[in-house]
């Protein structure tokens, strides 16, 4: 049983992937945040929705400069990679076109009527977002908002939305309204629901592996007895 | 349409399907299959410490322990603490490769440490560094009492730091999942998910790290007839070791490189 022509390839395989392979691993976990919208009431106008904007991975705004004419399309390599350069949201924050496309993707209605929407000029657009202010004809308790931003160009992108009270939701293609309660407060029901769902989670694998544990025990002394 | 997208889909279908756990688990796999992620790391780690299958099996299980449990950790302060806010997700988990690749490192040098401890006071521990046979005769020996010494050879802790450093920076997928999870109210089923999925990324691992300790115990049996393998044998553990270090700084370097081109 000696093969040592596959023995030392194997070691030479081995230690070939041990030194080119794993630089690359920085590499493999470009996650930026999905894209997020905080909605809130104003507190002094009760007809006034705020809706912040905040884009998840910066690349995604430079994608979205592109697609907007913004920024020029060699900004997209040929592989399909973008790479974020902190003046492209200097770019694309200013520009009128990118209001329309923000008061176009995402839209309130307040009893059935659409509310007029401002995009105030962000200030740090890579970094907190923009904001959009749409004043609704009545003071507002239920809304329909939709979130339609990115998802035109992938279908892939969602958004995170955050409301008052710890109301959460999440936008994806095809699911982009949602029906939100922004006036008299309720309790935190999500974080509390989460809490119990992920205890309980946590709680019976912890019971499985003692159980496991106990059990792969057992087995061993029943067999060093037998032995 | 990836499983990890598929994944959302689920997410947001009534009911716990049982093809989500099918499916968290092909993507857990195919995540694991990407380049990096410690396969490298790991087949050097059980070459060069002389491991069993069952050192292969507890890096699986620390790599799918961490990666679940750094998943759950940033969800819930990117959910509920605004971590977002505080600081950008690419941050954080270069952040998070900085400290994988200075563990790395560690668990680098202790290993070069421990032979070159075992050849100058000539303790029977530093592997391959004695003549073969005598090598060979108390690996055996451990390997027989196993029961009774659960750490025959202190291999253990440094497996599990290597498996904490590649489930340290959470997958985008698994954490997506996770997010948006919290998000639908479906915190525990996205949990399972994760949990799933780390299951994968592990028995990818272990697959590799079997391959591994199979390569290095055909060495091994080889190296009792041939004394050029007899040299590789004794020279792999070395220069595994000092891969792992170079390996580490490699991953410390570039995570420096992206944290100072990204702030």
């Amino acid at each position: 049983m000696h093969h040592p022509r596959r023995a030392i390839a194997a070691l030479l395989a081995a230690l070939a992937v041990t030194v080119f392979a794993a630089p690359v691993r920085a590499a493999a976990h470009p996650f930026g945040d999905p894209q997020t919208v905080a909605i809130s009431l104003d507190a002094a106008r009760s007809e006034v929705v705020h809706i912040r904007w905040k884009v998840g991975g910066l690349d995604d705004l430079t994608l979205l400069g592109v697609s907007l004419g913004l920024l020029p399309r060699d900004r997209v390599m040929l592989d399909g990679a973008v790479f974020f350069q902190a003046s492209d949201a200097a770019a694309i924050g200013p520009s009128p076109r990118f209001a329309e496309y923000l008061l176009r993707q995402v839209t309130v209605a307040s009893d059935g009527e659409t509310c007029a929407g401002t995009v105030q000029p962000p200030a740090d657009l890579a970094k907190s977002g923009v904001t959009l202010d749409f004043a609704c004809p009545a003071a507002v308790g239920k809304v329909t908002i939709a979130v339609r931003t990115l998802t035109d160009l992938n279908s892939a992108y969602q958004t995170l939305a955050t409301g008052p009270n710890g109301e959460r939701a999440v936008y994806a293609a095809g699911k982009d309204t949602h029906d939100w309660v922004l006036g008299s407060a309720s309790g935190d029901e999500t974080k509390r629901s989460a809490a119990v769902q992920l205890g309980l989670v946590v709680g019976v694998s912890l019971l499985v592996v003692v159980l496991l544990v106990l059990l792969v025990r057992r087995k061993q002394r029943t067999k060093r007895v037998t032995r | 349409m990836t499983a990890a997208d598929q994944l959302q889909e689920i997410l947001r279908s009534p009911g716990v399907p049982p093809l989500a756990f099918a499916l968290a688990f092909a993507a857990g796999a195919g995540h694991a299959v990407t380049p990096g992620h410690g396969k490298s790391l790991a087949a050097a780690y059980l070459v060069g410490a002389r491991a069993r299958l069952r050192d292969a099996a507890w890096l699986g299980g620390s790599v799918a322990v961490m990666h679940t449990v750094s998943v759950l950790v940033i969800g819930l302060a990117w959910t509920f603490l605004s971590l977002s806010d505080v600081l950008p997700m690419g941050q954080l988990t270069t952040w998070l490769q900085l400290v994988a690749g200075v563990l790395v490192i560690g668990t680098g040098i202790w290993l070069i440490r421990r032979r070159l401890h075992g050849h100058r006071h000539g303790h029977g521990h530093g592997h391959g560094h004695g003549h073969p046979h005598d090598h060979s005769h108390p690996h055996d020996h451990a390997h027989e009492h196993e029961h009774e010494h659960p750490q025959p050879s202190g291999k253990r802790p440094g497996l599990i730091l290597l498996g904490v450093s590649g489930g340290l920076t959470p997958s985008p997928a698994a954490f997506l999942v996770l997010v948006t999870g919290l998000f639908l109210g479906r915190a525990g089923f996205a949990l399972l998910l994760v949990m799933t999925f780390g299951l994968g990324m592990a028995v990818v691992l272990f697959g590799v790290g079997a391959l591994a300790v199979a390569g290095s115990s055909i060495v091994v049996r080889g190296a009792r007839s041939r004394s050029l393998l007899r040299l590789a044998t004794r020279v792999a553990p070395v220069v595994a070791a000092a891969g792992i270090t170079v390996l580490g700084v490699g991953i410390t370097v570039l995570a420096t490189i992206n944290l100072t081109t990204v702030t």
